[in-house]
């Protein structure tokens, strides 16, 4: 295998395929990218058993073949050759040679055929979506996903399709976010798929590089073709149910915040609060707002909102700062709704725009 | 001043005051019916060399005419709580430090340290027909050192100008608060006694042992800086665990037992109104291998269902598939004045309703009236054994039931 090709082409792609790579020591050829020159087309590939990854390119293919090697150090050597460069890569049966005008390097390679192939997919439903509407939906749902492995179905993006509409919804044991988009055309496949967070925050680095993106599913994989570039990905194969259900209750305390005030007031006051809850009082009071950071060895701090609509009764509700601020900095109306059923309940956030909103679950403190 | 009263041989002793057969004579008490260790011996005993935490057999080799006792916590726990009161007619500055320890702080109470001391053993003798010990000195280290000088029934005392030459009468492995590792430390640096430390200077101590360097050398030079607590410092953890009667070798035993930790777990939290997020399983193997393995929860809960479900997890990660001999569960990482029994997995399910109902028949009619059905294939209910941790009153009381 030998090819040519311009450092500032290929390092993108190196620098997704190496996300995909297999954490250390696991399993040496999944920490290795498989580099395979065709003709004109160079194509990069990726995998570690859960996610993978294929992207390709144009390059100048001296001699067709293939190889893997390191994904952590073919992007470091890259990273640091000089923009514009035009790297020279020659795989000698044993290591890959690479040279750029003075620097050269030999990688060891692993044989390509001890690297896995992706199981092949037969898609049974498909979609197509605008990159920038998927995007959107993913930017405001994602956040929400737990972190917490011990329940499964809670690590990823449930995937709704449902007529014209795509329905991306995601929870941790706190949060519920959801949000929604209509398609021009519509879609005969109904189904729910849920997206693990990886591939997730992985769809979200490319989404920009198209249009449009291709998303193919056969309810245990998904592929996500976008441009040149495919990632591959198993799907959590169990779903938290009735995951929107919980916004349909009634929620009879409403109010009226000015979002950009509210979380600029949160972040403020919640910079002195309890570091294991990460509480703020949200104090309603004769249709007015204040905010109270929980009371710690530092000690507390207080600051009261203008610019807000109440209409219940005087009660204090108590939130995770954190998770406040992670629904709200995604709200780009001006004002949002805040919707309670009393101290202890969850409350629901709505933005002004219907297609997406989130539930919270307040932090019940009883003296602070 | 500070005075510390220490029981002698207390659970012993209280044995041999409630059952004359048994005085002037070598007796052990051991926890349980089966599976135990010596928990406590009388004075009598230790002449033969019984010592705490031997096993029946091992006991009975160095005494084989010494009497084993089940011990009956019930008694003991009513003992101690009764003491406590007492103690605080003479004054409100007293720290229950264990069952059979405490700490007062007499200083502002007009009442000479042996006049107090007097006050306490007369009281202790006359209604329990059991002695204790009493140091008295200028802190609690020096109080607590000297209440083991003249064990049993002693006190000593200890002046403020004396406590110098005091503590310099005990080597580094006698102190109260050394124990064996930091001996074993000291040892390797070629320190013995208080002198050594005190040569080693205080900067050079807090560079080895950084915070603790400064502590220790306060100790070598008599110096104690925390006074009696009286106040109760807020729980760090809540925890349960259960010596099981036998092994057991399945999962589904082990649920039962896991169910019913989780549930003395979180009722408690619940009463004491706290919320935790990190749960903590212990398993020990019949070997005594003891492992712990915790596990943070994105939420928090004072809910039993949900540490239950926890519990469970990290269960099934840490066990090995052996036969298991002791269980525990805990929760820490916790907030107070905060009852939580609701996630969004629970919409819909009236928890609320359930453990409040739960909790007041429990409060109203004992423990453990109404409690979960698979409970009940569990052999061994209730805490039966009283854990360090455990005081006459406060957050850390627990009902003690009788084992067996």
């Amino acid at each position: 295998m030998r090819f040519k090709v311009v450092r500032d082409d290929i390092f993108p792609f190196v620098q997704y395929a190496n996300s995909y790579t297999s954490p250390k020591n696991l399993n040496t050829v999944l920490q290795n990218i498989l580099i395979d020159a065709e003709s004109d087309t160079l194509s990069l590939r990726s995998t570690n058993m859960q996610i993978g990854f294929s992207g390709s390119l144009k390059a100048a293919v001296e001699e067709i073949g293939s190889a893997t090697v390191s994904g952590k150090k073919l992007m470091d050597i890259l990273k640091e050759l000089p923009e514009g460069a035009v790297v020279d890569f020659y795989h000698d049966g044993s290591k890959l040679n690479i040279k750029s005008g003075k620097s050269s390097f030999r990688l060891s390679t692993i044989s390509p055929e001890m690297f896995p192939t992706m199981s092949e997919i037969k898609p049974e439903y498909f979609i197509k979506v605008k990159s920038e509407t998927l995007q959107t939906l993913l930017k405001r749902t994602a956040f929400c996903i737990s972190n917490d492995s011990s329940k499964i179905e809670y690590t990823g993006a449930h995937f709704s399709v449902y007529g014209n509409r795509l329905e991306i919804s995601a929870a941790d044991f706190q949060r519920i976010a959801t949000s929604k988009a209509g398609f021009e055309e519509e879609f005969s496949d109904e189904f729910t798929i849920n997206i693990p967070k990886k591939t997730i925050m992985e769809l979200m680095k490319i989404l920009d590089i198209t249009e449009f993106v291709d998303v193919e599913t056969d309810k245990k994989q998904v592929l996500f073709k976008v441009g040149d570039i495919v990632i591959y990905s198993k799907l959590i194969e169990k779903y938290i149910k009735s995951i929107t259900k919980l916004f349909e209750a009634e929620y009879p305390i409403k109010a009226k915040i000015n979002t950009k005030a509210f979380v600029e007031v949160v972040r403020r006051v919640s910079a002195i609060t309890s570091e294991i809850t990460h509480g703020v009082v949200l104090s309603f009071n004769n249709g007015n707002l204040s905010i109270n950071s929980l009371e710690t060895e530092y000690g507390q701090g207080h600051e009261t909102m203008d610019d807000i609509i109440y209409n219940g009764e005087d009660m204090d509700i108590i939130f995770n700062a954190r998770h406040m601020l992670e629904i709200v900095t995604n709200i780009n109306s001006e004002y949002f709704s805040l919707e309670m059923q009393g101290r202890r309940s969850p409350a629901v956030i709505l933005p002004e725009d219907e297609s997406y909103k989130y539930l919270v679950v307040p932090i019940s403190i009883d003296k602070f | 001043m500070i005075l510390c009263m220490d029981m002698d041989a207390f659970f012993a002793s209280v044995e041999q005051a409630s059952n004359p057969s048994l005085r002037g004579k070598p007796i052990a008490v051991v926890g349980a019916k089966e599976r135990t260790v010596v928990v406590t011996s009388s004075y009598e005993a230790r002449r033969y060399g019984v010592k705490t935490g031997m096993s029946k057999y091992e006991a009975l080799k160095v005494c084989p005419f010494l009497t084993i006792v089940n011990a009956r916590n019930r008694k003991y726990t009513y003992v101690s709580k009764e003491i406590s009161s007492f103690l605080h007619k003479i004054t409100p500055h007293v720290e229950p430090y264990s069952i059979d320890e405490s700490f007062l702080d007499i200083s502002g109470t007009g009442i000479a340290p042996q006049d107090a001391a007097y006050m306490i053993k007369s009281f202790v003798k006359k209604n329990f027909g059991i002695t204790c010990s009493i140091g008295a000195g200028p802190n609690k280290f020096i109080a607590k050192m000297a209440s083991g000088i003249k064990k049993p029934d002693g006190y000593y005392c200890v002046e403020k100008d004396k406590v110098i030459e005091f503590v310099d009468m005990f080597r580094l492995k006698d102190f109260w608060g050394i124990g064996r590792r930091l001996t074993k430390r000291f040892a390797d640096m070629g320190v013995f006694t208080p002198a050594d430390l005190r040569a080693m200077g205080r900067d050079r101590l807090v560079e080895i042992f950084g915070v603790n360097g400064d502590h220790l050398y306060g100790l070598a030079c008599g110096e104690y800086i925390s006074g009696v607590k009286t106040e109760e410092e807020p729980m760090k953890s809540i925890g349960h665990s259960l010596t099981l009667p036998e092994n057991i070798s399945t999962r589904e035993e082990a649920e039962g037992y896991l169910l019913q930790l989780s549930d003395m777990v979180s009722s408690r939290a619940r009463r004491l109104r706290y919320s935790g997020k990190t749960i903590t399983v212990t398993i020990r193997y019949p070997d005594m291998g003891t492992f712990s393995q915790a596990h943070t929860i994105p939420f928090f809960t004072s809910a039993t269902h949900h540490i239950y479900a926890e519990a469970l997890t990290v269960f099934d990660k840490l066990w090995t598939g052996n036969s298991i001999r002791l269980l525990g569960v805990c929760i820490s990482n916790l907030v107070p004045e905060c009852v939580t029994l609701y996630n969004i997995e629970d919409s819909g399910k009236n928890w609320e309703g359930l453990y409040s109902a739960m909790d007041e028949i429990n409060t109203k009619y004992g423990e453990r009236t109404l409690q979960f059905g698979s409970v009940l294939n569990c052999r061994r209910k209730g805490s039966s054994v009283i854990s360090p941790a455990w005081r006459p009153s406060g957050d850390r009381h627990v009902n003690i039931i009788d084992g067996n």
